[in-house]
C-alpha cells in the first residue's frame, strides 16, 4: 500500500514540474519545475521497487524476502544523466541572459518575429 | 575469443573512448588530433559493416556483456539479468545509416570547422553522439535505451550551442534540451512502470510478457509521446528548424541521423516491444500524425526565407514519410496484406534515402554559407558562377528528396504512394501534393542562391575535404537510384521483414528457443 501511495504522489510531482514548467514564462523557472518533474519520475522509480516487510538486499542477512536492488542502481544513473541535462541547459541560460539580458520566454522570442 | 566476437561493444565502445580522448590529442598536436578522429570514425565504420554482414549473412547477433560468452543472455534460473546488445536486419540496417552520416560529417567537418572555433569540442561531442546513436540501435535492455538516448540529447545539444560567442545557436540550444528532456522523462517513466509490471528491462523479455493491460498502454503512450519528441513529428517539431537552422552543416547531418535513430526506436517500441499486443488504433495515430508532419511542414517551408531553415523543415517534412510509410505497416500488422509489407519497406528504405539526400542538402547549405557568409536567400544569388560543384550537389539532393526518377528519392517514395493508396487514396495525394510543392521549394531555393547574376562575395573558397564529404553522399544517391531492386532485395527487405515478422526471431535469438 505504501507503495502506490508513493508512486501515486511520485505522478503527482511530475505532475507539478511539468505544470510549472508549462505556465512558467521564466527560464530558470521553467528549468525548476523540469527539475520536479523529473525528481518525481525518480521517485516513482523508486515507489516501484518497494516489498512489503522486505529486509536490504544484502546477502548474509537472513532469511525473508529481500528488496529488490537494481532500481535503486538506476535510480543512480537516472540522477546523474538529469544533473548532467540541467547542468548544460543552466549554461544555455547563462548564455542567453548574458547576450539578451533577460530570462523571459515572450522577451526572448520578441526579436525574432520582427527580424 | 577473437576480435570478431566483440563487434557490437565494440562499435559503441570505441568512438565513446575515441571522443574522450580527442580532446587530449588535441593537447599534442592538431594534426594528430584530426588523424586520431579519422582512425576513430574508419574503425567504427568497419566494425558497423563487419556487424552488418554478420547479421545479413547469419542471421541476429546477440552480445552479451559480462557473460562467459556472448551469447549467455539468460542468467541461472532462465531469467534475462545481464545487459544485452542485440542487433537484428533493421538494427544493423540503422546503424549502417549513421555509418554513412557519421563517415561523411567527419570528413566534412575536417575542412569545415574551423581551429579558432572550438574544432576540437565540435569533433569530441560529435563522436560522442555517434556513440550515443549506436548504442540506441544496438541495445537490447529498455534502461540502457533511456541512456542512450539522454547521451545523444546532451551530445546533440551541446553541438546544437557550441557556437556560445552567437546568440541564437544557445537559444536553439536551450529549446532542444528541453524537448530532450521531457521526452527522456516519459521514456523514463515508461522504462519504470514496465519494471514495476514485469520485473525486468530486457526488451525480447517484455515483449514475450506484454499483454496490452493499462500499465502497458499508459507506458506505451508515454514512449511513444518522448519518441516522437526526439523525432521531430508534428506538432512535437518546433525544436527541430531552430536546431537543424543554427548548427553547422555537419552537425546538421548527424542530427538527421539521430533523429532517424529516435525514429528506429519509436518502430522497435512499436513493432518489436509492442508487436504481441498491436492494435490498429496505434497505426491509425502514427499515420495521421506522419501525414501531418508532411504537410504541416511542406507549407512552413514555402515561407522560409534562411536557406538553412529551408532544408530543416524538408528534413522534417520527410520523417511525415517514414511515419506515414510505418503507420500503414502497423496498421496491418498481424493481419497480413501485402501492402503492408511494401509500405514498410518503403519507409525503411526512404530512411536510407532521406538520410542521403538530406544529408547532401546540409552541407551544401555549409558550403553555401562558407562561400557567401550566409544564408539568407534575399541576399543570396549567383552562386552557381563560382561554386560548381556545390550547386551541382545541391540541385541533385533536392532532386532526389523530391522523388525526381532517377534518383534514390524517386524509388522509396513510389513503394510509399503505391501501398498507401491501398489504405487510403487521400493520404497518397496528400503526400504527392506535399512532394510537388517540396519541388518547387527547392527550384526556388536553387534559383535564389545559385542562379542569376553573378555577386562579389566575402567568404571562403572550399576545401577538398569538404567537397569529398558532399561526394560521398551523392555517390550513395546516384548509386541507390540506379539499382533499386538491387538495394531493396538485399538492405530494406531484410530490414523491414526485421520489424514485419522479425519479432519471433528477435525473441527466438534472445531468450533461446
Amino acid at each position: 500500500m505504501e507503495g502506490l501511495t508513493a508512486a501515486l504522489m511520485a505522478v503527482a510531482l511530475a505532475g507539478l514540474g511539468l505544470w510549472t514548467l508549462v505556465r512558467r514564462r521564466n527560464l530558470i523557472w521553467k528549468l525548476l519545475g523540469l527539475n520536479v518533474a523529473s525528481g518525481g519520475s525518480i521517485l516513482f522509480l523508486v515507489a516501484v521497487a518497494h516489498r512489503p516487510h522486505a529486509r536490504p538486499p544484502i546477502i548474509g542477512l537472513g532469511p525473508g524476502p529481500a528488496a529488490d536492488p537494481l532500481p535503486q542502481a538506476l535510480v543512480l544513473t537516472a540522477i546523474v544523466i538529469h544533473f548532467a541535462t540541467l547542468a548544460l541547459s543552466l549554461v544555455y541560460v547563462i548564455l542567453l541572459t548574458e547576450r539578451r539580458h533577460t530570462q523571459d520566454v515572450p522577451k526572448l522570442e520578441r526579436p525574432r518575429r520582427r527580424r | 575469443m577473437s576480435l570478431a566476437m566483440h563487434v557490437p561493444i565494440l562499435a559503441i565502445a570505441v568512438p565513446l573512448l575515441g571522443a574522450f580522448a580527442l580532446p587530449l590529442m588535441a593537447k599534442v598536436h592538431h594534426r594528430l588530433r584530426d588523424l586520431w578522429a579519422l582512425v576513430v570514425g574508419a574503425f567504427t565504420v568497419a566494425m558497423i559493416v563487419t556487424l552488418a554482414v554478420q547479421v545479413f549473412t547469419v542471421g541476429v547477433q546477440v552480445y552479451t556483456l559480462g557473460a562467459d560468452t556472448p551469447d549467455a543472455t539468460l542468467g541461472p534460473q532462465g531469467f534475462p539479468i545481464r545487459i544485452t546488445l542485440v542487433a537484428d536486419a533493421m538494427g544493423a540496417f540503422m546503424a549502417l545509416i549513421s555509418a554513412l552520416l557519421g563517415g561523411a560529417a567527419l570528413i566534412y567537418a575536417l575542412g569545415f570547422l574551423e581551429e579558432s572555433k572550438g574544432k576540437t569540442l565540435s569533433m569530441s561531442l560529435f563522436l560522442l553522439l555517434w556513440a550515443g546513436m549506436l548504442g540506441l540501435k544496438l541495445t537490447g535492455d529498455m534502461f540502457n535505451f533511456f541512456v542512450f538516448l539522454e547521451l545523444t540529447s546532451v551530445a546533440a545539444c551541446g553541438l546544437i550551442g557550441y557556437r556560445a560567442w552567437e546568440s541564437r545557436p544557445p537559444e536553439a540550444a536551450f529549446k532542444t534540451l528541453v524537448m530532450f528532456i521531457l521526452g527522456g522523462l516519459m521514456v523514463l517513466l515508461a522504462v519504470a512502470i514496465l519494471y514495476g509490471e514485469y520485473g525486468a528491462l530486457n526488451m525480447a523479455f517484455l515483449s514475450a510478457q506484454i499483454g496490452g493491460s493499462l500499465l502497458d498502454r499508459v507506458a506505451l503512450g508515454l514512449l511513444l509521446g518522448g519518441l516522437l519528441m526526439k523525432a521531430g513529428a508534428v506538432p512535437m517539431h518546433m525544436w527541430a528548424p531552430d536546431a537543424y537552422g543554427e548548427a553547422d552543416a555537419n552537425t546538421a547531418i548527424v542530427l538527421v541521423a539521430n533523429t532517424q535513430a529516435g525514429l528506429y526506436a519509436l518502430f522497435r517500441v512499436v513493432f518489436t516491444l509492442y508487436g504481441g499486443a498491436a492494435t490498429p488504433e496505434v497505426g491509425y495515430l502514427v499515420t495521421t500524425l506522419g501525414a501531418l508532419t508532411v504537410l504541416v511542414a511542406v507549407l512552413m517551408a514555402v515561407v522560409q526565407t534562411n536557406l538553412g531553415r529551408l532544408v530543416a523543415y524538408g528534413a522534417i517534412s520527410q520523417i511525415g514519410y517514414m511515419l506515414l510509410a510505418a503507420g500503414v505497416g502497423l496498421v496491418t500488422l498481424g493481419v497480413g496484406p501485402e501492402f503492408g509489407r511494401v509500405a514498410l519497406q518503403g519507409g525503411v528504405f526512404h530512411m536510407f534515402n532521406d538520410a542521403a539526400c538530406i544529408g547532401l542538402l546540409f552541407l551544401c547549405v555549409g558550403a553555401v554559407r562558407r562561400a557567401a557568409g550566409s544564408g539568407d536567400l534575399r541576399s543570396l544569388g549567383g552562386l552557381a558562377h563560382t561554386e560548381k560543384w556545390t550547386s551541382g550537389f545541391f540541385l541533385l539532393g533536392a532532386l532526389a528528396l523530391a522523388g525526381i526518377p532517377p534518383l534514390n528519392g524517386f524509388a522509396s517514395k513510389l513503394m510509399i504512394y503505391q501501398s498507401v493508396f491501398q489504405l487510403s487514396p487521400i493520404l497518397t495525394a496528400l503526400a504527392v501534393l506535399a512532394s510537388i510543392l517540396l519541388l518547387a521549394v527547392f527550384v526556388r531555393a536553387f534559383q535564389g542562391a545559385f542562379l542569376g547574376p553573378r555577386q562579389s562575395m566575402s567568404g571562403a573558397p572550399l576545401s577538398p575535404a569538404m567537397l569529398a564529404g558532399m561526394a560521398v553522399l551523392a555517390v550513395v544517391v546516384i548509386a541507390f537510384g540506379l539499382v533499386p531492386d538491387l538495394v531493396v532485395r538485399h538492405l530494406v527487405a531484410p530490414a523491414a521483414e526485421a520489424l514485419w515478422t522479425g519479432r519471433d526471431v528477435y525473441l527466438a535469438a534472445v531468450l533461446g528457443g
